[in-house]
């Protein structure tokens, strides 16, 4: 095949596999699981070959192997020999399944347990002393200076002892005291160990949840956005890459395709909705209960 | 009339599904623009990367595939398109994402081969694509930072040709040599913080979707990351900083996205309301 029909037909495959997949929206269908389990098989035999070509064959495979061969030359370099070591720590997982030798596959586990301890106590200083430091922020302040880049400087603006109180930025000053109003609230809403019951308490904490609430609807905002973006991602491809692609074996149609094909699939989508037929069901147990009615499978 | 109303928490969502696509699509089929406001978060990525200093490169960490393909993609393009309008060289990784670096070659050969093959930039010299790493991500950044941690790290590129080979290669040798991080990935490591920021100071940016943005934002404020796109929108505003008078040159895949996006999101914001109008219509009629 040439290499233009071989790239017309991958973007074939590629268009109807998407559509195929995105049939799930009308309901669930023997196609849609067909294509799902394709690609999860995909994934992962690919995932396999890359980790192998890419990481154990270059980092360990190959190290290894050339050490036994200076050994048996007699060169020197014999010591990467030593990694077949890391595939004997390796191999200590397996004696999980092994009720005599699960001994052994502690020894492994014990090595992570501490590597992971070590690794996250430093990982959250790191990571959260800085946030607690830009917790304290001026309320009255100037603009922020950041001039001394890459050095901080003050990114939430000069406090007004240093700028003076003729140079405060209101817009800066009001957003720092929301910061630091929304800590104080949301802290004292999950703080546990005194009553609620006094007004002050019980106000501030109110307050701190319908902070929280205002910061999960930024949440869900943003959620919509990605899922959006996934989508958007395919109508693209669609519309940009496989809409105009029958250009090179019909001329004449190429500049209406698009404009035939999304009447069509809204038509076809609208006919469909409008009989009514089937419930829109749920993603998980609705849909394996319908497909197993559609098979005439009887569950025993 | 009451009925009416409460019957439109009822609408089949299969509804919504095609009303969605049928918005997101006319954009695609009629060229539209909308105005963009550039956000400080994005502006934050833009003017750090444009402070590159010559003999330094970047690192960018690309580790996406089709997953999250509609908002890392353009994340990417817009950065790899300002490095090569102000030739500043980068070295491209990816971490726990197989698919990853020939995603990132395709876009990267699509800039070179495209808008900027007068400049002839050859790979090895002006890039190098590294591949990808299988391993616990603060591994790979204890290891970068090590003295020539890259070479110890990627013994080969992504094309099989061994690091020492490459032009680029023989004065990036470890975290010293890198300017600064861009992490592109769905989520990308709080890790380049911890391991990477912390310790050694090297400035951070990250590419991150939607979703993932608003844990993130309280690194921005704290001067932990020097900005951040977020999801479509953070790559099409990066796209306006570029060709702020020259809408035809925004070619990202997030200057393409914007337009149907910003449609779905009134279907969206119009199927909240209309749902909230059945709500509050249904706590009439329990009322009476």
């Amino acid at each position: 095949m040439s290499g233009a029909g071989a790239d017309s037909l991958y973007l074939w495959l590629a268009a109807l596999i998407t559509l195929g997949i995105y049939s799930f929206l009308y309901s669930d269908n023997r196609m849609y699981r067909v294509l799902l389990h394709t690609m999860i098989g995909l994934g992962v035999g690919y995932s396999f070959l890359i980790t192998w070509k890419q990481v154990l064959g270059p980092m360990w495979w190959d190290p290894m192997t050339s050490g036994f061969w200076d050994i048996f030359n007699h060169h020197s370099g014999g010591l990467n020999a030593l990694w077949i070591l890391v595939a004997f720590l390796g191999l200590l997982w397996y004696f999980q399944f092994s009720r005599k030798y699960l001994w052994l596959s502690r020894i492994v586990i014990g090595l992570f347990l501490g590597v992971g301890a070590g690794i996250v106590f430093k990982q959250q200083f790191l990571l959260n002393m800085p946030q607690v430091t830009d917790s304290f922020r001026p309320l009255l302040s100037g603009p922020p200076d950041v001039k001394n880049f890459p050095l901080p400087g003050y990114p939430n603006g000069v406090p007004v002892d240093i700028v003076g109180l003729g140079h405060i930025d209101p817009v800066q000053s009001l957003n720092n005291i929301i910061y630091v109003v929304t800590i104080v609230a949301v802290m004292v809403y999950f703080f546990f160990s005194f009553s609620h019951d006094r007004k002050a308490i019980a106000g501030t904490a109110r307050l701190g949840r319908w902070l929280l609430m205002i910061s999960f609807g930024a949440f869900f905002g943003n959620t919509i956005m990605t899922r959006m973006g996934v989508f958007l991602q395919r109508l693209q491809f669609l519309s940009d890459d496989w809409a105009p692609s029958p250009l090179t074996l019909f001329d004449r149609l190429i500049p209406g395709l698009l404009y035939v094909l999304v009447p069509s699939v809204l038509a076809a989508a609208a006919y469909l909705l409008g009989r009514g037929a089937p419930e829109a069901q749920g993603p998980a147990e609705g849909g394996s209960a319908q497909s197993t009615e559609q098979s005439g499978e009887v569950s025993t | 009339m009451l009925d009416f109303l409460i019957n439109l928490q009822k609408i089949d969502r299969r509804w919504v599904y095609l009303f969605v696509f049928a918005a997101c699509t006319f954009p695609f089929a009629v060229k539209i623009w909308l105005p963009l406001y550039t956000s400080p978060e994005t502006r934050g990525v833009y003017e750090t990367v444009d402070k590159c200093p010559p003999d330094k490169v970047v690192l960018v960490d690309s580790s996406w595939d089709a997953g999250s393909m509609g908002e890392n993609k353009g994340q990417v393009e817009v950065v790899f398109d300002h490095m090569l309008r102000n030739g500043t060289k980068f070295i491209v990784t990816a971490q726990n994402v197989p698919l990853a670096p020939q995603f990132s070659e395709a876009a990267i050969e699509a800039l070179v081969n495209g808008k900027y093959k007068d400049r002839h930039y050859k790979y090895g010299e002006q890039w190098v694509n590294l591949g990808v790493t299988i391993a616990a991500d603060y591994i790979i950044m204890q290891q970068i930072a090590q003295k020539d941690g890259l070479h110890r790290q990627y013994p080969k590129d992504y094309r099989g040709t061994p690091v020492g080979q490459l032009p680029l290669m023989k004065t990036a040798r470890d975290l010293s040599d890198i300017y600064m991080i861009h992490a592109v990935t769905y989520t990308p490591s709080e890790n380049w913080l911890a391991f990477i920021h912390g310790p050694y100071g090297t400035p951070i940016t990250f590419g991150c979707a939607g979703i993932q943005s608003t844990t993130y934002y309280r690194y921005v404020t704290s001067g932990q990351i020097n900005g951040m796109l977020v999801g479509i929108r953070g790559s099409a505003e990066y796209d306006a900083m570029l060709y702020p008078n020259d809408m035809k040159a925004r070619k990202s895949l997030g200057s393409r996205l914007i337009v149907p996006l910003a449609f779905g999101h009134v279907v969206i914001i119009l199927a909240i309301v209309i749902g909230n109008i059945g709500y509050f219509a249904g706590g009439r009629r329990r009322m009476q």
